[in-house]
């Protein structure tokens, strides 16, 4: 299991048909991710990330191309219970359960889910197990989804927007709650979100999705030391390859390039990036 | 990553499945199984309190000796009928998103859907012959199953309502669980391409088949045809479906 890749996508698609309207929701991912790695899954609103995460959870059957997670095809996810966790928006069908029925059935269906560390993630985040997960707060829905999705101690556990509606202390509980398991039990993660910088520290590499398509699939580490944002003269910066526009502010320029191009003696100041100010700009660099 | 190797893809045969994913389809306290009787209850209790009143009940059938009401086991038979979505739309999505696999999901529900309505049957007709027993063809009888010349004899309840049950409400019990799931596959779309489809084949072949020529070999292939090319396509439709 630790010598095959978690997820291995190769040609990966999903269209959304109506009348007169065909939505390319994912258009041909290639991606290998490695096992026991945190992946941040980034991208604007409609970028794809919910569905990637529903197809390689099993449920969104409609895609084509080949995708495996643990070499078990996609397909067959069904008959290896456990082996894929998704925590997002809603429960299918799960209006009339509690939280301590949906634990009960986790724990019949899945072989790894560890009930009590269910019920302390819940204790810690002040849900009563017996509250019925629609009635909670919109912060505490995605948190009880969170400790869920945590104690299923699944192989491959997917984060959908985890931070959705949660306070601080509570978004720091969840990340802290997440090294814990990490160090505990290793597994791979795929977590997307759109609070980047607070996440970033967890990941050690990121897909950065853009209308379906996968733009940059890098080690964070190594992506952040490839780019970084430079100020000088406008006329100077005119010569570089950017990724992006050129910002001008005064007499001053900034602009994002790739650090091997900053030619030595550069006339001007150098900044790393973070993680959330590249993702931004990196759709733009697969255009260009 | 040494732990990771601890965890070894987890498989489980598919039918050590089936009592887990019947938990997650049945619901707390099986009541997607079991709220058609609490229904029949109150419909025999409304019945009850009608045609012992002063004026009989209109539904209700009235003769020298007593007085019958069927309402409760027609009302049965439609809650059964209206489980079957019920069973379909909370029940088999909530066990796929557990994890389960599908066609054990699929089988599971399947299973339900017609054997409830077989179950369902056999607690009304146990109920209609209790009460026989206990009262005769005199009093007041709310679990009566046919208002026919059968009605009074036991053996004309069994043979009579065994044969409505197996043949006649198969269609109906197919066609609702292919709109079930085609619900499930296309929404409200789904649900209505599904329903005219089986809901005319299926119709016609029963009434001109089985009505006409009885139980015939021809007869019972095309039941048995009927029957697994519906599960066929609903499992075609239901494989497909998004969670």
């Amino acid at each position: 299991m630790a010598d095959s890749p978690a997820i291995a996508l190769t040609g990966l698609s999903v269209t959304y048909r109506s009348p007169g309207r065909d939505v390319a929701a994912l258009a041909d991912l290639h991606a290998i991710i490695p096992a026991a790695s945190i992946v941040g899954l980034v991208g604007r609103n409609g970028a794809g990330k919910t569905t990637l995460l529903r197809v390689l959870a099993g449920r969104e059957p409609r895609f084509t191309g080949d995708a495996h997670v643990h070499r078990v095809p996609l397909a067959d996810l069904g008959r290896t219970p456990g082996l894929v966790h998704l925590a997002g928006a809603g429960w299918p069908g799960a209006g009339d359960r509690t939280l301590a029925s949906l634990i009960a059935g986790l724990g019949r269906a899945r072989p790894h889910f560890d009930r009590t560390r269910a019920l302390a993630l819940l204790e810690g985040f002040g849900i009563h197990p017996s509250a019925h997960p629609r009635r909670l707060s919109a912060g505490k829905q995605t948190a009880a989804q969170a400790s869920l999705a945590l104690a299923s101690r699944a192989p491959l556990t997917l984060l959908d927007e985890p931070q959705t509606g949660l306070d601080a202390p509570s978004r720091d509980l969840l990340t802290r709650a997440i090294i814990e398991e990490q160090a505990l039990r290793p597994r791979t993660w795929v977590i997307s979100t759109h609070l980047i910088d607070e996440t970033a520290p967890l990941f050690e590499r990121v897909l950065v999705l853009d209308a379906g398509r996968l733009v940059t699939d890098a080690d964070v580490d190594e992506l952040l030391t490839r780019w970084v944002r430079v100020e000088a003269d406008p006329a100077v910066l005119e010569a570089l390859p950017r990724l992006g526009e050129l910002e001008r502010l005064g007499g001053r320029g900034s602009a994002i390039v790739a650090a091997s191009d900053v030619p030595a003696g550069f006339a001007g100041r150098t900044h790393p990036l973070t993680l959330q100010a590249l993702a931004g700009v990196l759709p733009l660099a697969s255009k260009e | 990553m040494s732990a990771v190797l601890e965890l070894p893809v987890p498989t489980r045969s598919r039918w050590s499945q089936v009592p887990a994913v019947l938990a997650a389809v049945a619901g707390p306290l099986a009541w997607r199984l079991l709220w058609p009787l609490a229904v029949w209850l109150v419909a025999a209790g409304v019945a009850w309190v009608s045609l012992a009143g002063r004026n009989p009940y209109d539904g209700g059938h009235v003769d020298t000796f007593g007085r019958w009401s069927t309402l409760p086991s027609g009302i049965l038979l439609l809650a059964g009928f209206a489980a079957i979505p019920v069973l379909w739309v909370w029940g088999a999505r909530y066990a796929a998103g557990l994890g389960h696999d599908r066609g054990v999901v699929f089988a599971v529900t399947t299973a339900a859907s017609v054997l409830l309505q077989a179950a369902l049957h056999v607690v009304s007709l146990a109920a209609g012959l209790l009460e026989l027993r206990a009262l005769g063809t005199g009093g007041i009888h709310v679990f009566a199953l046919e208002t026919s010349n059968i009605m009074g004899t036991h053996d004309g309840l069994w043979n009579g309502s065994w044969v409505f049950a197996l043949w006649y409400l198969t269609p109906v019990i197919l066609t609702v669980l292919l709109t079930s799931v085609g619900f499930l596959r296309w929404g409200p779309l789904g649900l209505l391409l599904v329903l005219a489809i089986p809901a005319v084949l299926i119709g016609a072949a029963f009434v001109t088949v089985l009505v006409d020529t009885g139980f015939t070999w021809f007869g019972v292939l095309l039941y048995l045809g009927v029957l697994a090319g519906s599960i066929a396509g609903a499992w075609a439709m239901f494989r497909c479906v998004a969670l």
